[in-house]
């Protein structure tokens, strides 16, 4: 008797501990962010991560009771790190045909448009001229970038931070990035020089929702992405963090 | 009997459905309890059914408007007031655009608003975008306006320097102290003013210039004097360019910023009135539901009671009120009282039940009946048993039965009584004669018996006993002298006898003194068997008494007689 006791009460206590054990297991995850990305991920004066996406990240693991740690890597790859399914979570992907195979997506959590910076007047240039063009590498804009190249254009592929320090030491003729980023950069001291060049790209030339990339397969913690971002944007964390970084409020 | 019973039944049962069917078949029709049932249920079942889903329904739009509210409404309310941010971002920097000296704030605040207007192209309304593709060719608009009296201001400025350099040799020259320059400008753009206060300003200015312009129209000027003269003359024009450029641009600025912040508030309040009726109508679709979604409970709840009423009204009338009607009308037939005709009712079951009431009572009217009868038979059989059968009169069992019935009321008297020599005339007149003759000697014992009470039985072969009730000895001595003289009035011829020519009997004569004995009517008998012995011994055709003091005493009086 004492000893059938004795061993269901360990089976209990093995039960429960692995039951824990799973739990706390399935809790971590693993978030992709872009390394040098400003103001979306970028280490700031004091050296530390910050950036928007890094808040919205840290907001809806909290919205999902999930411990998370975080992964900073340039976005190409963080794409391979998706790939092979080493991070749980990616912030700021758009949904397009070629992520879907390895990865999920979850609702958009802003929306943004894509637009040219440069010095003002540099595409009434000579045309002759080659122009070089930076793009972050992996992006829905490098693809556009490398589907409309014309002969005369160098496309430089590099995370957005490097790409800035490229455009101001004139290594680059212009950029093709996020308005949001570009925005930033252009109210920003180093950006006086430059300007939005030609009207922002049509809405239709690629998908201009920014999603929470999701590990391929894992349904259960897409739905939990989907319902964290409508929490945290239900309950203005989500309208919080856009006023630290953005004058205006995101679409 | 059962079997008989329930053959009854069922012929009833057998006839009913077709009287039925020739009685009612047009205004009544019979079901049986089980389609009845399924019937009963199943309306239940679509009733239940129907309320369950007008509820459910109910429900279910409770359900869509939860999901509305969140998918819709929340989401649609957070759009609002972005909107209306944005657009008290617009209005802001267009303010910033419109006041700033600052260039570099002007080129923030465009670029502000050039990003703004970009992305709203995601706010998925037409007038919007309109009036945002609007408000940036305004603000573009303003800057240039801006750049324009900057432009004009700094060409002012310069010539108002030159002029002031010129105007200095001018006065020293004339010696006219008074008219100093005062336009009274600033680099303040005018707010407000008109084209014409502009001009009647400078005008104003220029009438205090006009000592110096009365002294350059002097012919006898010197050369130098002349060329200040001529750089004052096209100076004041360039100011009054300027001027009038700058005062233009500014004022064009400021309609414009006018026209853009008004745009702008137009467009702000239409967005909160629309965040407004927004939220209105969301609660608006909550209480309307809400107060159908009470309705509906109410009317559910009738509903229900109306169910369970139908329920009892029907089981009621279809199955416990023809039970209860049976179960009465049993009762009736039970305390004797004849069948009386009853309603139809609904469920076949039942209708057989009552039909089989009626019929119960036939049946136990004819069960009396033939109880009764039967009575009267085995009566008759009991009878039957007990008489023997070749005389007619008790045998030997009934006077065993007799003599157990019997009671001690009063005294009683046993007589027994022999055929004398019957074995001889038997034998010499055959079985059958003999027969004829124990008849005819019973026939002849039995009409000397007159009261009811008085019993004749076979007691063995050719003898008899009677049973006399509450007599004397002497009464029956009296008695049993009658039947001597009966059975000799027979004559029969019995040549075998030697007591007489013809058949005489022996009788014993034994009365009860103390009937108190128990076992007083056998000892009776036995008295009477020895005083039968008593009259056999003393030559028979004589009877004898049996006295219990003294065998001697048995009185021998009549033996003497003789045959006649």
């Amino acid at each position: 008797m004492v000893n059938r006791l004795h061993i269901l009460g360990i089976l209990a206590l093995f039960f429960l501990s692995s039951q824990a054990w799973a739990e706390e297991k399935i809790a971590r995850l693993r978030v992709g962010l872009d390394s040098d990305y400003p103001p979306f991920s970028f280490l700031n004066e004091r050296g530390s991560h910050s950036g928007f996406d890094l808040d919205v990240a840290k907001a809806l693991c909290e919205s999902m009771a999930c411990r998370c740690e975080f992964v900073y890597q340039p976005f190409d790859g963080l794409l391979e790190t998706m790939r092979r399914g080493e991070i749980d979570l990616l912030m700021g992907v758009s949904d397009t045909a070629a992520r879907r195979p390895y990865m999920d997506f979850s609702v958009p959590y802003f929306h943004a448009r894509s637009i040219y910076i440069g010095r003002p007047g540099v595409l009434n240039l000579d045309s002759e001229a080659a122009m070089r063009v930076g793009v972050r590498a992996g992006t829905v804009q490098m693809i556009y970038v490398e589907n409309y190249q014309s002969r005369r254009t160098t496309i430089i592929r590099g995370q957005f931070g490097r790409l800035l320090d490229m455009l101001c030491r004139g290594d680059l003729d212009m950029i093709l990035a996020n308005d949001l980023a570009a925005y930033i950069f252009l109210l920003s001291e180093r950006g006086q020089e430059f300007d939005v060049l030609g009207e922002p790209l049509p809405l239709e030339s690629f998908p201009s929702d920014v999603r929470v990339g999701v590990r391929k397969g894992a349904g259960k913690l897409r739905e939990n992405v989907d319902m964290a971002i409508k929490n945290i944007r239900m309950d203005g964390t989500f309208g919080r963090i856009n006023q630290d970084y953005f004058p205006y409020t995101l679409y | 009997m059962e079997r008989e019973g329930m053959e009854q039944g069922h012929e009833a049962r057998n006839l009913e459905p077709g009287q039925i069917a020739q009685n009612d078949a047009l205004s009544w029709k019979h079901i049986s309890i089980r389609r009845f049932l399924v019937f009963f249920v199943a309306v239940l079942l679509l009733f239940v059914l129907a309320v369950g889903l007008m509820f459910f329904m109910r429900l279910n739009s409770l359900q869509e408007i939860s999901f509305e509210m969140e998918e819709q409404y929340l989401p649609g309310i957070l759009n609002m007031q972005r909107t209306r941010d944005n657009i008290g971002v617009l209005r802001r920097e267009a303010a910033v655009a419109y006041l700033a000296t600052d260039p570099k704030q002007r080129r923030i605040a465009r670029l502000k608003v050039q990003a703004l207007v970009a992305e709203s192209l995601f706010e998925n309304s037409a007038r919007i975008t309109r009036l945002s593709r609007i408000t940036q060719d305004l603000i573009q608009k303003l800057n240039t306006l801006r750049g324009r009296s900057e432009e004009a201001a700094s060409r002012l400025h310069k010539a108002e320097l030159r002029l002031a350099s010129a105007i200095a040799p001018l006065r020293a020259a004339s010696g006219s102290m008074r008219g100093g320059f005062s336009l009274g400008h600033d680099f303040r753009h005018v707010n407000g003013a008109s084209k014409d206060a502009d001009s009647e300003k400078f005008n104003g200015a220029l009438q205090e210039l006009e000592p110096l312009l009365r002294f350059c129209r002097n012919s006898d000027l010197d050369q130098t004097l002349r060329a200040h003269c001529t750089t004052f003359a096209e100076e004041m024009n360039a100011i009054r360019d300027s001027w009038l450029e700058k005062g233009e641009a500014d004022r064009m600025a400021w309609a414009t910023w006018t026209k853009l912040d008004n745009v702008l508030g137009r467009l702000g309040n239409a967005v909160s009135r629309e965040e407004f009726m927004h939220a209105r109508n969301g609660v608006n679709a909550m209480s309307e539901l809400a107060n159908s979604l009470w309705f509906n409970f109410y009317i559910v709840s009738a509903m229900l009671i109306v169910v369970v009423l139908f329920i009892a009204i029907v089981m009621y009338r279809h199955i416990l009120a023809p039970i209860s009607l049976a179960a009465r009308e049993l009762r009736h037939i039970r305390s004797g009282f004849p069948a009386r005709p009853l309603p139809r009712v609904r469920i076949a079951e039942l209708q057989q039940l009552l039909e089989t009431v009626p019929g119960l009572s036939r049946y136990f009217t004819e069960l009396s009946a033939r109880s009764d009868r039967l009575e009267e038979e085995k009566a008759k059989y009991e009878t039957l048993s007990m008489v023997d059968q070749l005389t007619g009169v008790g045998n030997r069992r009934a006077f065993d039965v007799r003599l157990e019935k019997s009671q001690c009321r009063a005294p009683n008297a046993v007589l027994m009584i022999d055929v004398d020599f019957f074995k001889k005339y038997n034998d010499a007149m055959g079985h059958q004669a003999g027969d004829t003759c124990l008849a005819a000697v019973a026939w002849a014992i039995r009409a000397s018996l007159f009261r009811h009470g008085d019993a004749l039985f076979r007691y063995g072969g050719e003898e008899f006993a009677v049973i006399l009730e509450n007599v004397r000895p002497d009464q029956a001595m009296v008695v049993a002298e009658r039947i001597l003289d009966n059975v000799r009035a027979l004559r029969l011829p019995h040549p075998s006898s030697t007591a007489s020519l013809h058949v005489t009997v022996s009788i014993g004569v034994a009365v009860s003194v103390d009937c108190r004995d128990i076992s007083f009517m056998p000892e009776l008998v036995a008295q009477a068997d020895r005083a039968l012995y008593r009259a056999k011994t003393e030559g028979r055709n004589r009877i004898c008494l049996y006295k219990a003091e003294k065998d001697a005493d048995i009185s021998p009086d009549r033996s003497q007689k003789k045959p006649v």
